[in-house]
């Protein structure tokens, strides 16, 4: 009988000693945790840039809009191109996007002014396809507003993104 | 206390201690092993452009009738190169050339413009060379494909990079030459051709 509850005791306290011993190790491995950086996640990097082609000078060449940290801040970036028709005949211009990537298709919001009226808005997978015409005369040049953000409820998928944007040209002429 | 208690309290911190160092032992070897690695990451391949274009928007230079010895005509076109690839650029014609080429003098320039003329107006032109003389009949048969192109570049430069521009003149001058009544060169065409150096 004593036997008995004496072993009883000794399987008890090998338990405990167990979970003890556990419990002991849990917290050491936990305070050896390499707590994650604090800090915001990163936004997005944007630029938009275009190039001559034969029938239109453009203005700036190269990158004309571009902007750093872009987040869902209803923050806005700005940026002109001014293109020349350099033929001699009357054009309509259709321009579309050609990202490097296609993380922010969904997520960035273009919109692209001219003295004419809106080109296009919408988001920039839209822009993948050519906008609406604009029409430039012969020898002319338009000058282009465009505007990139990320609306306020825009889930994430940008951060850290690096996106370039190639803005490309087709002008077929029109009338005389 | 007890000798059972003692015994227990005893049990209890041996199994403690045991289990604690042996999961010490294998966390520390876990956080403390000596390790190393090495990545080469990011990799991908792409392959650069060679595109050229020009200013006409599908319009002729020159189209023009019943002109007599001496006239001339002079037309401007503007070339610009859009690729990636470092590239030459040669000029050159397939056409076949009627019976008046050979009574029409030509001569192409290469150079800019100061202002900003439409297609296929010369205003503003400023030569930077000649890069041919002779008759259009002579430019087709010597000048029929890139290997014989006439090759120019902008400016001094030895290749064309992106966005660079160049304009090319053209004057055609009417031989006063008899055998030069009453003919036609018929419809020709200029092609650029870029290939990457």
């Amino acid at each position: 009988m004593g036997s008995q509850r004496r072993d009883r005791g000794t399987r008890i306290a090998r338990w405990v000693g167990l979970a003890v011993g556990l419990a002991v190790v849990m917290a050491a491995l936990h305070a050896w945790r390499v707590a994650p950086a604090p800090g915001p996640l990163m936004g997005a990097d944007v630029s938009f840039t275009a190039g001559p082609t034969g029938e239109l000078e453009v203005s700036p060449t190269g990158r004309f809009l571009s902007g750093t940290d872009l987040r869902p801040s209803g923050r806005v970036l700005m940026g002109t191109l001014a293109v020349r028709n350099q033929t001699g005949r009357r054009l309509a211009v259709q321009l579309r996007a050609l990202p490097n990537l296609d993380d922010l298709d969904g997520i960035l919001r273009v919109e692209i002014i001219s003295p004419q009226g809106v080109l296009f808005v919408g988001d920039l997978g839209t822009l993948r396809n050519w906008t609406s015409p604009l029409i430039v005369r012969r020898g002319q040049g338009e000058s282009l507003l465009f505007r990139a953000w990320m609306p306020t409820q825009t889930p994430g998928g940008y951060e850290g993104d690096d996106a370039s944007v190639a803005m490309e040209f087709l002008s077929k002429p029109v009338g005389g | 206390m007890s000798d059972r208690k003692r015994k227990l309290l005893l049990t209890v911190l041996v199994v403690a201690m045991t289990v604690g160092v042996i999961g010490m032992l294998a966390g520390v070897g876990v956080f403390s092993a000596f390790s190393s690695t090495t990545s080469n990451d990011g990799n991908s391949f792409a392959t650069g452009t060679v595109t050229i274009g020009d200013n006409d928007a599908g319009s002729a230079m020159y189209s023009v009738s019943n002109k007599k010895p001496n006239d001339s005509v002079q037309a401007c076109i503007k070339l610009t190169y859009t690729g990636t690839l470092a590239a030459d650029v040669h000029l050159y014609t397939t056409s076949s050339i009627g019976a008046l080429g050979q009574y029409l003098d030509m001569t192409v320039e290469k150079g800019t413009f100061s202002g900003a003329p439409a297609f296929p107006s010369c205003t503003g032109f400023t030569s930077q060379a000649t890069v041919y003389t002779g008759t259009l009949a002579n430019f087709a048969s010597t000048r029929n494909s890139f290997a014989n192109g006439v090759a120019a570049f902008p400016a001094s430069q030895t290749q064309w990079n992106q966005n660079d521009t160049l304009v090319y003149r053209f004057t055609l001058t009417v031989q006063d030459n008899n055998n030069a009544s009453g003919q036609t060169t018929g419809s020709h065409s200029f092609t650029w051709e870029a290939q990457n150096q």
